[in-house]
C-alpha cells in the first residue's frame, strides 16, 4: 500500500475521512472524522485546541465547513470538544451537537452556541437529509456515563469513541501487529470494569462492521472481531488493585 | 531464568505496542535481556525482581511516566496472580 499523507486529510471509506493531527509529541492521538452525504456533512470528535488549526485546514480541504450540519461528541472531554467553539465560528448557525444528555450538561460549559440533539432523546439515531441513518449504541460508563459509539450502515464503519483507543508514541493511522498491546494499555487506565466492558462488546455482536475508528489510537480494519474480543475480557481497572 | 520470565515478557510485550519495538529491542540489552525478534524473552542476567526493576526504570527515565503506567496494572494483576513481590518502582501504587 502507498504511504499515507498523513499531512493531509485521508479518506478512510467513500466519503469519510480522517482529519487528525499526526502529533508526535502526543502519546495519546485524536482522531477527528468527517463524513460527507451529498450536501451535508457530519463531523465526529472535532479535537482539542492545540490540534484546531491543524484539523481545520484539513476539513477545509474536504468540504465546505457551512455543509457542515451535526458535529457528534461522544463524550465531554477537552481533547475531543474544546475546539467546538472555534469551528462554531467558521461552520455557522445551521449547526448542532449531538451527544448524549449526560455529556451535554458538561459540554456547554465550553461556551457553545448551537443547539445540543441529545441522542438518548431522539431514538439513538440521526437521520441525515439524505434518508441515511447514524446509530447510536450505547456504553455507559466507558469511560463516562454518558459515552456511546456511532455506527454508519452505509460504510459499516463503528466510530467508537474511547473505546478501542491506545496508547500510542510509535503511532500509525492504521492499527499494526502489536496495537493490541497498546489497546489493553489504555482500557486498563480508563475504562472502569471488565463486566461494564464486556457488556458494550456484546452490543457489537452481529454488526457487520468493515472499520473501527477509535477517537484515540488507530484505526482498526484488519479483523475487527478480534479486537472487540480481546476487550471482550479484558480485566481493567485500578479498583481491582485495592 | 526465574519466576519473573512471564513479567518481563509481558512488559516488553505491552512496550513494543506502545514504543514500539525498535525503541524497546534497543533498550533491553541495558537491563540485561535477550529476546528474539518478536519480544520473547530468551534470558536475562540476575534475579528476575531486579531485572524487572532496572527494565521498568530504564523505561520511564528514556520515554517517561506513560511508559510505565502502560505496563503497570497488568504487572500488578499478574504478579498478585502468581504471588509474587512486586519490583521496587512498582511498590506503591
Amino acid at each position: 500500500m502507498a504511504d499515507l499523507e498523513l499531512d493531509q486529510a485521508v479518506e478512510i471509506a467513500p466519503g469519510v475521512y480522517w482529519v487528525g493531527f499526526d502529533d508526535e509529541a502526543a502519546g495519546l492521538r485524536c482522531n477527528p472524522y468527517l463524513i460527507l452525504d451529498g450536501d451535508e456533512a457530519v463531523f465526529i470528535e472535532p479535537g482539542s485546541v492545540p490540534h484546531f488549526p491543524i484539523v481545520l485546514r484539513k476539513v477545509l480541504s474536504v468540504v465546505d465547513p457551512r455543509r457542515i450540519k451535526t458535529i457528534i461528541v461522544s463524550h465531554q472531554d477537552p481533547d475531543l470538544c474544546a475546539a467546538i467553539p472555534r469551528f462554531e465560528e467558521i461552520i455557522g448557525p445551521d449547526l448542532k451537537i449531538a451527544t448524549h444528555s449526560r455529556a451535554a450538561i458538561l459540554i456547554q460549559h465550553y461556551g457553545l452556541r448551537s443547539p445540543f440533539y441529545h441522542v438518548d432523546q431522539n431514538g439513538w439515531r440521526l437521520t441525515l437529509k439524505s434518508g441515511r441513518e447514524l446509530k447510536f449504541i450505547f456504553a455507559p460508563y466507558l469511560h463516562f456515563p454518558g459515552m456511546f459509539m456511532t455506527y454508519d450502515p452505509v460504510t459499516k464503519i463503528l466510530f467508537s469513541g474511547d473505546l478501542f483507543g491506545a496508547f500510542s508514541y510509535d503511532w500509525s493511522l492504521y492499527a499494526g501487529e502489536y496495537y493490541d498491546e497498546a489497546m489493553k494499555a489504555f482500557h486498563e487506565n480508563y475504562m472502569p470494569a471488565r463486566e461494564i466492558l464486556a457488556r458494550a462488546m456484546a452490543k457489537l455482536d452481529g454488526l457487520e462492521i468493515n472499520l473501527i475508528a477509535p477517537q484515540h489510537g488507530s484505526i482498526i480494519r484488519d479483523n475487527p472481531r478480534r479486537y472487540i474480543d480481546i476487550l471482550r475480557n479484558l480485566d481493567c481497572g485500578d479498583y481491582m488493585l485495592d | 531464568m526465574d519466576a519473573y520470565k512471564d513479567l518481563i515478557s509481558m512488559v516488553v510485550r505491552r512496550e513494543m505496542g506502545v514504543l514500539g519495538p525498535e525503541k524497546t529491542l534497543a533498550l533491553l540489552p541495558e537491563a540485561g535481556i535477550r529476546v528474539d525478534a518478536k519480544g520473547e524473552v530468551l534470558s536475562y542476567t540476575g534475579p528476575g525482581r531486579e531485572v524487572l526493576d532496572k527494565l521498568l526504570r530504564l523505561f520511564g527515565e528514556r520515554y517517561g511516566l506513560w511508559a510505565v503506567v502502560a505496563c503497570k496494572i497488568a504487572v500488578l494483576k499478574e504478579a498478585a496472580r502468581q504471588n509474587l513481590p512486586l519490583p521496587d518502582i512498582l511498590g506503591t501504587k
